[in-house]
């Protein structure tokens, strides 16, 4: 088909942006256009490829059987009883942050044109390096490999950061990269505590991530006093890792930091691809091969995620940095996503995830967007700012597209993501706990519906100080105290003689629409037609949430037991019935349904 | 003819024609003829097509079922067969009459009543997501409620429309906004956005559209939004005015907070049903079989229409019972499943699940109180007068706002008496708060702002003591003369360059048209009439809610208060329209510069006026024949709700009388006159104080000053929201952004430091005790090194062997440790 296989194409794609790099490299010498022109082309060469195998993947026979696709294996570390394999793959889990780290690195390299003039080779050679690292963490299918390129999307950030960013960009790069990297080291042992399980097991020691899947299905970790709760510590190993990288409250403090000091195309990365590794990593490994101690966690973790949406909505309103806002509003969504997950419903966890993408798509949207304002009027206080929209006015309705598609406005995707999860949370929240736990689980379901206003608060007054009233008039000639740090870093130079002419306006230019124009579309196509970006993930979805699903109903059954048998609770308490109901399976309730 | 499927055509059509209208100016707008004049045109021409369609509706609505009068066995000859073979289509059948059982004294005469099911159709037309039970798809329902609603809301749109095309030509050029100060003290200048005016009326309408023809919940609540986001969008419009910006946000915010009980209501419905859809609908998958919807899942066809709570509630409250039979019969699960059914009955009696359909009736009703601003959320409507004047004819007064009353009466089966009781509450607190104010303001879109959500309280009352098709027939005679009031002030406004009331005066000479279609809209807006023989719309409507509330008083005595707030609340209204009136357009002028300026307005601007008045005079009328809104609203009644309904739950006993008694003798003549009565007393008071001058206004405030200041400040409800909810808000939300940088961070800071300081204190043992150790130990290797050296043979199968062993060591190392510790 096409010429050449599957397999061949997708390690085109991730080579792509390496040879990119090289020529980005190569070409250093003949100036600041050469360099970024050659970024934009390679950017946009493996978006086509990427895209031209998302279709074909779509339309793959694998993936209407919920098997991987394009994959390819070459031995790597392979001997006796020692099996690492160069291994790649993608499927319905992988499928779609795949292709959205390539739209978004196309973004990144757009919004940097103009914003990026000091050392430019290096900044573009890291940029498609990160690239070729974000493809690589969503098609590897084998763990050393997965880890691989999981510390490699660290080291071009924390360069990028701590190079290109602002005044505090050296202490936000090592804080980035420390604590990352402190929790991928635990999440690492982990993993290889469940190797080491599986070859005890097995005989063999692989990498191999399916194989490791089936292997603790077949043979689970032991949750017991006796097995020294194994499970339970390599689940809080990999917790670390991943909860650092979503990052879930209270793990997040490097966040704001980290964004607010990035280059704008470096916070784009971030906030659009490298906070959803983590998610693919509960997603990929902890709920598949640790179920018994993710549904024991579960509640937990739901509740963290109700909390991270409070504590991020609640923080995000009282900023004064509009790039800080945005940052605490990812942490806010993020929670949204923590909290479908671990509701460990059908319906919500589908809604997390496709709310991975919509949250990538929005707040890369905005931060992109945060860098554009930053550029022009040399500020991101929100105090400072104003009445943009009379002079930008495109630069506005972007800016507002990507605020609705935030706060989950209908026909916009964030309402699909958010509602789906709320649906799911609210299911389990009533019919899906045992009795002591309903009532905290409607609580923080209903907390989290709270989050749903504040939400629109934080958001729609950002935009109303920023965008809206005509009094105040930003200074745009560097004339602020700020200056001094960026005069050095060629900031303050540049920018506004390329935007704005003599009436005031200084409205988008064609590269920064070039960049946001196809997240725009995408906002508006998943929102109008979400069914067709919820059905390729579903079935590996359901069968990556199965064991866990399982468990949790177990665990709750036996709660159940624990408490005061139905029969002397059942004498009628008519007024109060909902305080005493125990838990049933969901599943029951929904097979009585017509 | 197959109205199944001709009706969803035209109103499906109807329905996107603004949508149509919105993208295309969104893209063209500009490029519309010079600053996008056309785009008036073009959303006219949308809206007006819209209004043909829904015309046609309407008639081919009125030749399948003609509309009679309401005598009480005439139901079953309005719904009478439409056998129309539907392939997506649902159609509901009338059952003709079948028997009640329930309802004691009145089983003999309502019976027939609650047994009729209203002709209605419903289908969906895409599906936005499927997965287990949920499905969220766009579709229809289609009764007489949704026709009528349709014609309304269209025709009024389009008079606004083309009176908007009139009001609006100051943004065809470049504006000088003289409410913004820019900083170099000048006013601001901007280019004309009239094509970006009519984009967002158009979304507007395509929003409100898609409420009323929306076929389940979860479609109401996306066209919610939407409404919600356009009314931003149109609020906001002068968006260089800070209090523009600024009511903008507070109405999408403030509408969100209701939003956040809707959710939990529609998280409760489907929780428990499985279904958001309000009819019967064709199951998921399965051929042939349908689902049935939410309608019949309250009130199904069996028990007679009768609300009861539904089977997937009792079950969900009952979740250990359920799964208890369940583990009962766990090898025989059908024998399970039909235990479970047959224990229904007695747990349904036990009370199982009233919780739950309470707070599903009271979290869709939250939704409703933020769009049809009730107290407590009433708070954004009067600063939403910030938009302009067509907008606030729109938005506020016919659609947006109504669209609250709306979903109420479409949801209407659901709501148990102790719901109602709530919106009751709420719709009297409401209208008389609201009234109240509107005494004392002086702004006169103020003034009519808050005589907008003083009536809404009037509908919502009305429907919470039972009186559906007087709320719903009070929604739409409202629309039309709230709307024909609201263009009359645009009209004044736009003569005078002022909102204040304090400087008009006398303009009657002037404007004659204006003051004559605003006389119309005060005399509609009361109530007027000639007891018992004929009035203006608002006479019919406002009469049917002071006897459903005399009926409901009557029923139950302890909520006889009702029946109070809303005779009171005529009175009110009769004095601050005619105090209105009065210092607008009778008198001598008071301002002469602003009095000599100002004319009558443009011919675009007065015939939507003469169009929207002779609405607010004959809406209500009923034809000799029976044809009329109160006959066609009949058609729509929910099943089962013409009966009387009691019931025994949170707030005692209840009575909800049937509708129909409150035409009876007695109830009738006692709250017609009521309202003839107060309501003319309300314009004896005005006239006296405001007219003749006889009582001197000023000494009124004076003496009664701080009622007067506490109404002037309305009720300081700003003040105390903030108080109680902004601030404390921000307060947390300081201390969560503190916490966030003081200690969060900074433990994650000290640990970093801690680490540190550990790898200093390392570095000195490396440096002084493993280095020396390291030193002494490189000597013993080199000496080793040299032994070894007889190893090295150079040959590579040798160094492969070597690499095994030891990496199988290292393995079998490992193992052997994670194998103790598991043991250990």
């Amino acid at each position: 088909m096409n010429g050449f296989s599957p397999a061949t194409h997708l390690l085109l794609v991730i080579a792509t942006p390496l040879i990119g790099a090289v020529v980005a490299w190569v070409l250093g010498g003949r100036g600041l256009s050469a360099v970024r022109q050659s970024a934009a082309m390679t950017a946009v060469i493996t978006l086509v490829n990427a895209g031209w195998l998302v279709l074909r993947y779509l339309q793959s026979p694998e993936a209407a059987a919920g098997e991987p696709y394009a994959v390819s294996s070459a031995p790597w570390l392979v001997g006796g009883i020692f099996d690492v394999r160069l291994s790649l793959g993608l499927d319905g889990l992988s499928i779609w942050l795949f292709g959205l780290s390539a739209l978004l690195s196309l973004t990144a390299v757009l919004v940097s044109w103009n914003a990026i003039r000091e050392k430019p080779v290096g900044f573009y050679v890291l940029l498609l390096l990160l690239e070729a690292a974000m493809l690589g963490v969503f098609a590897a299918r084998d763990v050393i490999l997965f880890y691989v390129f999981f510390e490699f999307t660290l080291v071009p950030l924390f360069f990028l950061i701590g190079i290109w960013g602002h005044d505090e960009r050296r202490r936000a790069a090592v804080k980035f990269f420390i604590y990352t990297l402190a929790g991928s080291v635990l999440a690492f042992l982990g993993l290889l505590t469940i190797v080491l399980w599986n070859a005890s097991h097995t005989g063999t020691v692989t990498f191999d991530i399916a194989s490791l899947t089936a292997g603790t299905a077949a043979h689970p970790l032991p949750m017991s006093r006796e097995g020294g709760w194994l499970q339970m510590i390599v689940f809080l190993a990999l917790f670390a890792g991943f909860a650092v990288k979503v990052p879930i409250v209270p793990f997040h403090t490097w966040l704001p930091l980290a964004h607010v000091e990035a280059p704008t195309g470096g916070s784009v990365d971030l906030a659009g691809v490298l906070l959803k590794i983590g998610i693919y990593g509960f997603l990929r490994f902890s709920l598949p091969m640790l179920p018994d101690a993710t549904a024991a966690a579960a509640p937990w973790l739901f509740g963290l995620g109700v909390v991270g949406i409070l504590y991020g909505a609640l923080v995000a309103l009282v900023q004064t940095d509009l790039k800080r806002l945005i940052a605490y509003s990812s942490v806010s969504h993020m929670g949204y996503i923590v909290m479908g997950l671990f509701a460990l419903e059908p319906v919500a966890v589908e809604g997390a995830n496709l709310q991975l993408i919509n949250h990538g798509l929005s707040a890369a949207g905005l931060f992109a967007l945060v860098g554009m304002i930053y550029e022009r009027f040399h500020t991101r206080s929100i105090a400072n700012l104003g009445g943009i929209a009379t002079k930008a006015p495109w630069l506005t309705v972007l800016f507002m597209l990507f605020t609705f598609s935030s706060i989950g406005l209908p026909g916009l995707n964030g309402f699909v993501g958010e509602f789906l999860i709320l649906a799911g949370s609210f299911q389990r929240a009533w019919a899906g706990v045992a009795p002591s736990l309903r009532t905290p689980y409607l609580i923080m379901a209903v907390s989290a519906v709270a989050g749903v206003v504040l939400g629109a608060w934080y958001m729609l007054w950002a935009v109303e100080r920023v965008f809206f009233g005509g009094s105040r008039e930003p200074p745009r000639q560097g004339a602020t105290g700020h200056d001094h740090g960026h005069a050095a870093h060629g900031h303050n130079t540049h920018g506004h003689d390329t935007h704005g002419g003599s009436d005031g306006r200084c409205d988008l230019e064609w590269y920064e629409i070039a960049a946001l124009a196809p997240l725009a579309v995408f906002v508006l196509w998943i929102g109008l037609t979400p069914a067709p970006f919820l059905a390729p993930p579903a079935a590996m979805l359901r069968a990556n949430t199965r064991g866990a699903t399982t468990a949790f109903a177990e665990r709750m059954r036996t709660l159940e037991d624990l408490a005061p048998s139905p029969q002397t609770a059942h004498v009628v308490d008519r007024d109060q019935p909902a305080s005493r109901e125990p838990f049933t399976l969901t599943s029951e309730l929904t097979l009585d349904r017509p | 003819m197959d109205l199944a499927s001709q009706l969803p055509m035209l109103l499906g059509l109807a329905w996107l024609a603004p949508l149509v209208s919105f993208v295309a100016i969104l893209f063209f707008g500009p490029r519309m003829g010079h600053h996008g004049k056309n785009a008036a045109w073009v959303a006219t021409a949308a809206i007006v097509t819209s209004l043909g369609l829904s015309l046609a509706a309407f008639g081919i609505w009125l030749t399948a079922h003609p509309v009679t009068a309401v005598s009480h066995d005439s139901h079953g000859a309005a719904v009478d067969g439409h056998a129309a073979d539907s392939h997506d289509a649902n159609e509901h059948e009338s059952h003709g009459n079948e028997a009640n059982a329930d309802h004691g004294d009145h089983a003999d005469h309502s019976g027939q009543h609650a047994a009729v099911v209203p002709a209605a159709y419903s289908g969906d037309w895409y599906t936005l997501y499927q997965g287990g039970s949920l499905r969220l798809s766009i579709g229809w329902y289609i009764d007489a409620l949704t026709v009528m609603m349709f014609v309304v809301v269209t025709f009024i749109a389009t008079c606004i429309h083309v009176y908007a095309s009139g009001y609006m030509h100051d943004e065809l050029h470049d504006v000088t906004d003289h409410e913004v100060h820019l900083s170099d003290g000048g006013h601001l200048h901007r280019p004309g956005r009239f094509p970006r005016f009519f984009q967002a009326l158009s979304l507007f309408c395509f929003s409100m559209l898609g409420i009323l023809i929306a076929g389940n919940l979860a479609m109401v609540f996306i066209f919610w939004e939407l409404v919600g986001i356009c009314s931003w969008f149109l609020i906001g419009f002068y968006f260089e005015r800070k209090s523009a910006s600024t009511a903008a946000n507070k109405a999408f915010i403030v509408n969100r907070v209701g939003d956040f009980g809707m959710l939990i209501g529609l998280m409760a419905l489907w929780g428990a049903l499985g279904t958001l859809h309000f009819a019967d609908s064709p199951a998921a998958g399965a051929g042939g079989q349908t689902a049935p919807g939410l309608f019949s899942l309250v009130r199904p066809a069996e028990s007679g229409h009768a609300l009861q709570v539904p089977d997937g509630m009792v079950k969900f409250a009952n979740a250990s019972g359920v799964s208890q039979i369940a583990l009962d019969n766990a090898s025989r699960p059908g024998d399970g499943a039909n235990e479970i059914a047959s224990r229904i009955r007695d747990w349904r009696s036990e009370g199982y699940g009233r919780w739950l359909l309470f707070i599903a009736g009271v979290g869709i009703f939250c939704g409703c109180v933020g769009k049809s601003a009730q107290f407590p959320l009433f708070v954004w409507l009067p600063d939403a007068m910030e938009g302009p004047t067509p907008v606030s004819a729109l938005v506020h007064s016919a659609t947006m706002v109504a669209a609250g009353v709306y979903l109420v009466g479409r949801f209407y089966p659901v709501l148990t008496p102790d719901v109602l009781l709530v919106i009751a509450v709420i719709g009297g607190i409401t209208l008389f708060i609201a009234a109240t104010i509107a005494l004392v303001a002086n702004d006169i879109k103020r003034v009519l702002a808050y005589s907008t959500v003083s009536q809404l309280g009037y509908m919502m009352l009305a429907l919470g003591v039972g009186g559906w098709s007087a709320g719903l027939f009070h929604l739409v005679t409202h629309a039309f003369f709230k709307s024909l009031l609201f263009l009359c002030s645009g009209s004044v406004i736009h003569a005078c360059h002022t909102n204040d009331m304090r400087k008009m005066g006398g303009l009657a000479r002037v404007m004659p048209w204006t003051a004559g279609t605003m006389l119309v809209g005060c005399l509609a807006i009361i109530g007027a009439g000639i007891p018992f023989v004929i009035g203006l719309s608002g006479y019919y409507s406002k009469d049917a809610i002071l006897a459903q509330a005399l009926s409901y008083s009557q029923a139950n005595p302890s909520w006889s208060i009702l029946f109070y707030a809303v005779a009171g609340g005529a009175f009110l209204t009769a004095f601050y329209m005619f105090r209105l009136w009065f210092m607008t357009f009778a008198g001598a002028p008071r301002d002469h510069h602003i009095a000599d300026h100002a004319h009558e307005s443009p011919n675009v601007m007065v015939v939507p006026l003469v169009a929207l008045s002779v609405l607010a005079i004959v809406a209500g009328w009923t034809l000799p024949g029976g044809f009329g809104l109160a006959n066609l609203l009949e058609q729509a009644r929910p099943a089962g709700t013409a009966a009387t309904m009691s019931d025994s739950f949170l707030f005692g006993n209840l009575t909800v009388p049937a509708e129909h008694l409150s035409h009876e003798g007695a109830i009738h003549v006692t709250a017609t006159l009521t309202a003839f009565t107060t309501a003319a007393a309300g314009v004896l008071l005005a006239a006296m104080m405001y007219l003749w001058r006889i009582i001197s206004p000023e000494m009124v405030a004076s003496v009664f000053r701080p009622i007067y200041s506490f109404l002037a400040n309305r009720w300081y409800f700003d003040e105390l929201y903030n108080a109680i909810f902004v601030r404390p808000v921000f307060a947390v939300a300081s201390l969560a952004s503190g916490t966030d940088r003081g200690v969060i961070d900074r433990l994650i800071d000290g640990i970093a430091w801690s680490a540190r300081q550990l790898a200093g204190f390392d570095a000195w043992i490396d440096r002084n005790l493993v280095d020396g150790l390291v030193n002494a130990t490189a000597t013993a290797t080199w000496n080793a090194g040299l032994e070894l050296k007889k190893l090295q043979t150079g040959r590579l199968r040798q160094y492969v062997m070597f690499i095994v062993i030891g990496t199988v060591a290292l393995f079998v190392l490992a193992s052997m440790l994670f194998r103790a510790a598991l043991a250990g």
